[in-house]
């Protein structure tokens, strides 16, 4: 029985490149030719790949900050309910509604709720956990954490396959490989 | 120009006709104007420390706010000669209340402008040096740590003496946040459009930083002084919250924090200089009138007189000020441009050598 994964024209390019001045001329010749659906490994961070992948942390910010306001909301009512309806106490000659004394427990939770808010947003933006990926199916791949630069290139049409392998040549890929998707 | 001179003629009609409102006025006047050039001092002094971009690009507008540290020092010497006027502690002692008299040994005059001179040479020579083209590295640490030291005490001598029931622990740090924040904000609404847009942002990040710095500031101090809930200290807060003092502290605190809180959390945004510059200009405001909270209600009498008085005083001072720093600005601006042009034609000459 064939593996489905190998089926006719689910198939993705991973093309290799020496350096990241490589990477990033490539980035922008492949954009250009229209390419929106590409993904990018290198050793390290490389300066100007996500600006060349039109890259937004669209939601980061919006479920960080969604979070925050929900949870200060929460906080501070809990607190308003425990003082004022369900167990009021006079402390100190005070005011059952104490505002000053809330805020410091809502201003931690808040704080709180917005890094969980990034970290999650971001993990989840990532797409991860991801235990499989079209990439490990090469094997010269481990060379993404040393001293290669990757570009991984989805495509619809498998004509365009060679057309595809060429244009990357000449944008001076060092090596192209066809993985399944 | 003309404003300035008019307003100083106000200013020495009010000499003429009640000299204490006078010096009241005055001594709000420059001390509201005041936290800017210390403030820049302690951007320079944070930027020494750690280097970065932001600061290398932005230096020379730091510098032009620094320098009129100079014109603030001068101002202070009309305070410090009316002194007697202005301190109820200088009142003779039998009148003073128990609290106070235990406080003579550190509020009394001959100590008061020892202080004020020791203040005058820290932050004038740390003025000075830091306008200099170069500053050796190692002198900024010790620099900062004299900076603190000084808005500590000079937070003990001019703000809280006149009031001289009160005390607080964190004022000064309470002090120095609010300056370094409104340095920062006036710097960028001057400056913005001519900084680059990652180096705006960066200064954006640590203005925003530094105000809710003296959020956190402001807050430990009115929650430990509400809880503790002590005669001598909620009285302070008491007397800032009577009347319309109430609503104007609001405005200020809305204005100086929260509204630019709101504006600066958009990373985008933070990129748009007249956004930017927006933000500041509300910032300042708010910082204006967060000063005339802070001092006015410390007078317990408040002659009518002061309603012309007081914003003839900032108008004067504000504009001596403003007219040195754009001076400063100018000059610093050409340099910087000429630095940069020399810069890139040695780079270049190199290139085609």
């Amino acid at each position: 029985m064939a593996d489905p994964r190998h089926a006719a024209s689910a198939v993705s390019l991973l093309a290799r490149f020496d350096s990241a001045e490589a990477l990033l001329a490539a980035l922008t010749g492949l954009r250009a030719d229209g390419h929106r659906r590409l993904e990018v490994f290198s050793p390290y961070p490389v300066a100007g790949v996500a600006e060349k992948l039109a890259f937004r942390p669209r939601w980061v910010p919006i479920v960080s900050l969604a979070l925050t306001i929900g949870v200060v909301i929460a906080g501070y009512y809990m607190q308003w309910y425990s003082a004022v309806v369900d167990y009021p106490y006079v402390v100190g000659g005070k005011p059952l509604h104490s505002w000053p004394a809330f805020i410091p427990v809502v201003v931690a939770l808040g704080l709180l709720a917005a890094v969980i808010g990034a970290v999650v947003a971001m993990i989840a933006g990532n797409r991860l956990p991801q235990p499989y990926h079209p990439a490990f199916e090469a094997e010269s791949f481990l060379r993404a954490s040393d001293d290669a630069f990757f570009v991984l290139l989805s495509f619809e049409n498998s004509d365009d396959r060679q057309r595809l392998s060429e244009r990357l040549r000449e944008l001076h890929a060092q090596e192209i490989q066809e993985v399944p998707r | 120009m003309i404003i300035v001179i008019v307003a100083l003629a106000v200013c020495l009609l009010g000499v003429a006709i009640d000299l204490r409102s006078f010096l009241q006025a005055w001594l709000v006047a420059t001390l509201t104007w005041g936290m800017l050039p210390l403030g820049a001092v302690a951007v320079l002094l944070i930027h020494g420390l750690t280097g970065g971009a932001w600061g290398n690009e932005s230096r020379y507008l730091w510098q032009a706010l620094a320098s009129t540290t100079h014109l603030f020092l001068l101002a202070m010497l009309v305070p410090l000669l009316g002194m007697s006027w202005l301190m109820p502690w200088t009142a003779p002692v039998e009148t003073l209340p128990e609290v106070v008299r235990h406080k003579l040994l550190y509020l009394n005059m001959p100590f008061f402008v020892i202080r004020n001179l020791l203040y005058a040479l820290i932050w004038g020579g740390l003025a000075w040096w830091l306008c200099q083209p170069r500053q050796h590295r190692r002198a900024h640490a010790p620099g900062a740590i004299l900076w603190v030291l000084a808005f500590t005490f000079f937070g003990f001598d001019w703000f809280m003496s006149l009031e001289p029931k009160f005390y607080s622990d964190v004022f000064g740090l309470e002090l120095m946040t609010l300056a370094v924040s409104s340095a920062m904000a006036l710097g960028l609404l001057l400056c913005a459009p001519m900084l680059r847009p990652a180096i705006r942002s960066d200064i954006a990040n640590l203005w925003l930083g530094m105000l809710l710095g003296w959020a956190f500031m402001a807050f430990s101090q009115l929650i430990i002084i509400w809880s503790g809930n002590m005669p001598h200290e909620i009285g302070w807060y008491l007397q800032r919250t009577s009347g319309s003092w109430r609503p104007i502290g609001r405005l200020a605190f809305a204005l100086f924090l929260f509204v630019p809180f709101l504006m600066l959390l958009s990373s985008s945004l933070k990129r748009r200089a007249s956004w930017l510059q927006v933000t500041a200009a509300i910032c300042l405001v708010g910082h204006v009138l967060h000063m005339q909270w802070m001092l006015w209600p410390a007078f317990s009498k408040w002659p009518a007189n002061q309603a012309w008085l007081g914003p003839a005083a900032l108008i004067a001072v504000g504009g001596l000020g403003y007219l040195w720093l754009s001076r400063a600005l100018s000059t610093n601006l050409n340099r910087n441009l000429s630095e940069n042009l020399t810069g890139r034609a040695i780079e270049q000459g190199g290139r085609h050598g």
